[in-house]
């Protein structure tokens, strides 16, 4: 007869992308960070390719962007809504997330903001490389308010080194397609009901992010 | 290019309308969503190492599941610590079975897999507990209770084992005043009787095949219900079980399909390697 103590596998090929995507490192799965770096190397060549016609435009002109689009992180996969501000090579960006991992728990009101500043490596009008420092703040309700009336929310962080590309779709309409690869680190903090109990994790984490850009 | 807009504007307009499912069984008409060894196995929404501290955290403070299932075991001085495999070379730095350690020395027993910078170190029934006893309502915790203790080079009478950690577990129980969310679940019928004989308050869970010898065995031991496996679980058997009374835990569904055939047998809680998942079918 099996019981719970016969049949505890894993079947991974059930697994969900984001799952499949963030699994290599927290488990040291080889697969799964083959992946990652395949991944990597994608990005990273498609930027050494452009290398050689870089035109880095002296453009000096403030430029603006708006992007939208799915994001896989410790916390799961995200939808971002940002807004960016360029000068020469550098830009910053800004903007709520929403959560669909997250989404699904009707109890638990999860609110998130991410930004962070992005240098252009490469540009040969069209595709752009660039390399980022992205950061992510993430609050959730804590499980329930405590006979002691604690109801501080639960904190995430996460600290992410990206490197992407964006390549333009349309000329016309200003638009651009987005990726970028990440590894950082996140910080987990739980409060509990009683003061002093609260927990505090962090550990390694991947960042993938997939956008369209509109550019003013 | 305006075939991209419209169909652009179409994906972020669409939604989908989702009808609830309707349930019926003995958890008022709701299924309990239980994350498994706290917060599923080895998982990326919970890649912490099953049974440890920062996975029931997870589980329970960061997706809101309903309550976790912990597996217990008794150390050599009567302390229970949460940890699934049979041998601690399974997954810690140490070797050998559980019982031939001392708490002292378990405390510095470290998960081998580990996603977070600081060490995870075998945690007890007692700190899991002690967090979660003032919650109100309080999250469920199913104790899987190992009676069957195999340690290299040593004897161990089981049943010396079986009647310590009875005890032990009742003792912590009352000890947080947890008795009414607290479920305790065993494959070892002479154990579920000691329980019952210690406290017959204890809601007591038989963990085996849900078939009709099982559900007459359950009756006449006047237990709480039965735990299954989902893919050797019916529908009809589920409801025979609630006919007479039972509650049926189901577990071991891991992807989206198997998860709505689990809901579709209406148990009353399903012990989950995918809470979020889960939450959403349930939603």
């Amino acid at each position: 007869m099996q019981t719970k103590e016969t049949n505890r596998g894993i079947n991974s090929s059930k697994l969900q992308f984001s799952e499949c995507f963030l699994y290599g490192i927290q488990t040291r799965s080889s697969n799964y960070r083959l992946f990652y770096v395949v991944t990597f190397l994608i990005c990273f060549g498609s930027n050494f390719s452009t290398t050689a016609q870089d035109s880095l435009s002296s453009n000096s002109k403030c430029k603006y962007a708006f992007m939208i689009g799915p994001f896989v992180s410790n916390d799961g996969t995200n939808v971002l809504l940002e807004a960016q501000i360029t000068l020469n090579k550098n830009s910053f960006y800004f903007g709520p997330t929403f959560s669909y991992t997250y989404s699904s728990n009707a109890t638990n009101s999860f609110r998130g903001l991410k930004g962070g500043f992005k240098r252009r490596i490469t540009d040969n009008e069209g595709l752009v490389g660039f390399a980022s420092i992205d950061y992510q703040y993430y609050i959730l309700n804590a499980f329930v308010k405590s006979a002691y009336g604690n109801s501080d929310n639960n904190l995430h962080h996460e600290f992410n080194l990206c490197y992407g590309f964006e390549k333009k779709i349309s000329k016309k309409y200003g638009l651009w397609l987005g990726s970028s690869i990440g590894i950082g680190f996140y910080l987990e903090n739980y409060h509990f009901n009683k003061p002093g109990d609260d927990f505090r994790t962090s550990g390694l984490t991947r960042h993938l992010e997939l956008y369209l850009s509109y550019k003013i | 290019m305006k075939i991209i807009y419209i169909l652009f504007l179409v994906l972020l307009s669409v939604g989908c309308k989702k009808e609830r499912i309707s349930v019926e069984n003995l958890n008022g008409n709701k299924i309990g969503i239980i994350g498994h060894g706290g917060g599923g196995f080895g998982l990326i929404s919970n890649p912490h190492e099953k049974d440890s501290y920062s996975s029931i955290v997870r589980g329970i403070s960061g997706f809101h599941a309903d309550g976790a299932e912990l597996d217990c075991q008794l150390s050599s001085d009567g302390v229970i610590f949460l940890f699934h495999d049979q041998l601690l070379e399974q997954s810690t730095n140490y070797a050998g079975c559980l019982y031939q350690y001392d708490s002292t020395s378990l405390s510095s027993c470290e998960f081998r897999k580990n996603s977070s910078f600081s060490k995870e170190y075998l945690t007890t029934l007692e700190k899991i507990f002690s967090i979660y006893t003032i919650s109100n309502p309080k999250p469920y915790m199913f104790l899987d209770v190992r009676t069957e203790v195999i340690c290299p080079n040593t004897v161990v009478n089981q049943l010396a084992y079986e009647d310590s950690i009875a005890k032990e577990i009742l003792e912590v129980v009352l000890r947080y005043d947890y008795l009414e969310n607290v479920f305790v679940e065993s494959a070892n019928w002479s154990f579920l009787e000691k329980m019952k004989l210690l406290n017959p308050s204890v809601r007591l869970l038989y963990d085996g095949k849900i078939d009709l010898p099982t559900i007459q065995a359950a009756i006449a031991a006047n237990i709480y219900g039965l735990v299954g496996i989902n893919d050797e679980t019916t529908k009809e058997q589920v409801s025979i079980a609630h006919q007479n009374n039972l509650r049926v835990v189901l577990f071991d569904a891991k992807s989206s399909q198997s998860q709505k055939e689990t809901v579709s047998k209406w148990p009353d809680f399903i012990q989950t390697d995918r809470i979020i998942l889960l939450q959403r079918i349930l939603d």
